[in-house]
């Protein structure tokens, strides 16, 4: 089941590979992979199913300046060149229905 | 003894003991059902403030914009929440709105003259018991509760009792043609014909109470199995994007459209409806929410969502665009308590309530004469054993909504309803802005659908509400986009609340972190300690950590 695999969206939790938000009954997940060297792809969605055209930004760990600007495809997915410096996917739905997957936790 | 005979007796017995063992609680039901079907009106009847009197003649109606300039200029403190112009134009517009101490009110104004007639406090009213008692006897969780169970499945009886007495009552239809009442002939031929009459008039009424009663117990265990049936619901919150608020200059706010925009964007929408409710939002994102009663199928309403600041449609929920297990479902409440045309329908409910309710009567008493002696002789003992138990069961079941009362009258306190909640964690700065932080209920985190969860409140200074836009919480500190500052909280800036989801490695020292958005885009945090947020759940933390 979804529930089984849910994790919460807070920087104390950085080490996963999933993350999700929730609104009144919207969950918002949203995961990163490595493919390759160099390009990162994304999957975001609601509730269990990928979502068109949800915002998704690269930002700079450093000063939070937008690297890369994009919404997720028919899919739900978004793929951009990994940025060579350190920095954090940002999938916002709505305000107040976003959540943040580190580098880090890209695999 | 013929086999149609045997077979006749075995369905006369069936249809005598349907609802038998629980008379007194059936017969309770629907009393207060009859009472509820009603309810409004009897609070029109009792209270002259809720009644839209007009001065004279050709009085004409004021606008939606005059009436919350009424509540503005009278209450100049007041958030509006909500305006309802009720169906029933006998009744007075409903204005609700929200007060400092987090209290909320509902005006009666009346829609001709703009004069409040009356306020209300939000907590106990006549008709939300008389619904509560009725509809789940005054449990704590209404859809799930057992009471909500024990009334829905009162469903099965009544329509076990509507087919086995078709079939018991011989060319029913004759009784239409010829229908039989006989005074003089005593109390048992008096009650008999009387329950056969009724009976093969209410057909349709007690047929649609049997189907809606069992669409309730069904929505209640899909409820508990976690079952949802497809919907064609919005796949996000009807909220505004981020850029789709505009930005103010300092210490401004942007400007929004009157209610008499909201409405002829609605008759722009939907020709045929009339605006009859406006819901003004729960925050800076949130659209209006306009409400009218559908002209096709007047069962349910069809909605726009509006934004505030540009007059457009941000969402459209139309009936035409509902599945048909949605129509039928979304029609089962309004088609149970007939409030969907007029007094007319209401009065043709209340009638045939009552109506059920005397059969009721008229059978128990049909059956102590008859069924009792019928039974004695096809099953001995039964009908011994009913005798001397004949009111337990219904007893132990009236009980329930008298444990329960106690718990009622005190959740439906004005007193419990308003504030910020159980317990008030202290004021905050966030740059120039001062807040007041509470726990909604003291405690750890609540296991809910598998999340650990606990409401938090809000409250900003009263000279900050006009510049702050959004305020957020979120556990950790946020990045320095604001997109990342956590759970937008909602309501009036009296009390906004949050939901805030925790993990269940949350650590004693974590932090709790407020944002603060003004109308001019800036932004200020500040960071509250979970020990001081929440004693509770960093205790919580604490244990599970070890």
């Amino acid at each position: 089941m979804r529930k089984a695999t849910r994790v919460l969206a807070c920087a104390s939790l950085m080490a996963l590979g999933a993350q999700q938000a929730w609104a009144h009954g919207y969950e918002l997940f949203g995961h990163c992979t490595l493919q390759g060297a160099k390009t990162v792809h994304c999957t975001g969605g609601i509730n269990g199913s990928p979502l068109q055209g949800l915002r998704i930004d690269v930002l700079a760990q450093e000063d939070d300046t937008i690297l890369v600007r994009g919404r997720l495809d028919t899919r739900g997915t978004f793929t951009f060149e990994k940025p060579a410096k350190p920095f954090y996917v940002l999938i916002e739905a709505k305000p107040g229905l976003a959540l943040e997957i580190y580098d880090s936790q890209v695999r | 003894m013929t086999e149609t005979k045997s077979s006749a007796r075995w369905w006369f017995l069936a249809h005598g003991w349907l609802a038998l063992p629980i008379w007194v609680f059936l017969l309770f039901v629907c009393l207060t059902g009859t009472i509820a079907t009603v309810s409004q009106e009897i609070v029109w009847l009792a209270r002259p403030e809720v009644r839209a009197n007009p001065p004279s003649d050709d009085a004409q109606m004021l606008g939606y914009d005059e009436v919350v300039a009424v509540i503005a200029r009278e209450h100049p403190e007041a958030v509006i929440r909500r305006v309802s112009r009720p169906v029933k134009s006998m009744f007075a517009w409903s204005v609700q709105a929200e007060y400092p101490d987090g209290v909320v009110f509902d005006h009666y104004v009346n829609p001709y003259t703009g004069h409040i007639q009356g306020s209300e406090r939000d907590g106990f009213s006549f008709r939300q018991f008389i619904r509560a008692l009725h509809g789940w006897m005054l449990f704590k969780d209404m859809k799930t509760s057992l009471g909500w169970f024990a009334v829905s499945l009162l469903s099965l009886p009544l329509l076990g009792s509507l087919v086995t007495g078709l079939v018991v009552y011989k060319r029913f239809w004759r009784g239409y043609l010829r229908p039989r009442l006989r005074w003089g002939q005593g109390r048992r031929v008096f009650w008999g014909d009387l329950h056969r009459l009724a009976g093969i008039w209410s057909i349709p009424f007690i047929l649609t109470m049997a189907v809606t009663g069992l669409w309730f117990l069904a929505d209640s265990v899909l409820h508990h199995a976690d079952i949802e049936l497809p919907s064609t619901s919005p796949a996000l919150p009807v909220m505004l994007d981020r850029d789709a608020v505009p930005l103010a200059l300092p210490g401004a706010q942007a400007p929004r459209i009157g209610l008499d925009r909201a409405a002829q964007v609605m008759r722009e929408t939907f020709p045929e409806v009339d605006a009859s409710f406006f819901s003004l939002g729960e925050s800076a994102f949130s659209p209006i929410r306009v409400m009218g009663q559908g002209a096709g199928w007047p069962l349910l309403t069809e909605a726009a969502w509006i934004d505030p600041y540009s007059g457009r449609v941000e969402y459209v929920r139309s009936i035409g665009n509902r599945s048909w297990l949605e129509l039928a479902t979304q029609s089962m409440r309004p088609l149970h308590t007939g409030d969907f045309v007029g007094l007319g329908l209401k009065l043709v409910y209340f009638f045939f309530g009552l109506l059920l309710t005397a059969m009721v009567a008229s059978g128990l008493l049909v059956w102590t004469k008859r069924t009792a002696r019928a039974t004695a002789q096809a099953l001995p003992g039964l009908a011994a054993r009913w005798r001397r138990w004949r009111f337990h069961l219904s007893a132990l079941l009236l009980v329930l909504p008298m444990a329960w009362l106690p718990h009622y009258l005190t959740e439906n306190q004005p007193a419990a309803r308003a504030g910020l909640g159980q317990r008030v964690a202290g004021e905050w700065s966030a740059g120039p802005w001062r807040m007041t932080l509470a726990e909604w209920r003291t405690g750890p985190p609540r296991l809910h659908d598998g999340e650990y969860e606990k409401a938090f409140t809000l409250a900003l200074c009263r000279d900050c509400i006009g510049q702050v836009k959004a305020a957020y919480l979120r556990i950790g500190k946020p990045r320095g986009d604001v997109r990342t500052s956590g759970v937008l909280l909602s309501g009036s800036p009296y009390r906004m609340f949050g939901n805030l989801h925790f993990p269940g490695d949350l650590h004693p020292d974590a932090e709790l972190w407020l944002t603060l958005e003004g109308w001019d885009g800036s932004k200020h945090r500040v960071a509250v300690p979970l020990a001081q947020a929440s004693p509770a759940t960093a205790q919580w933390a604490q244990a599970r950590s070890q």
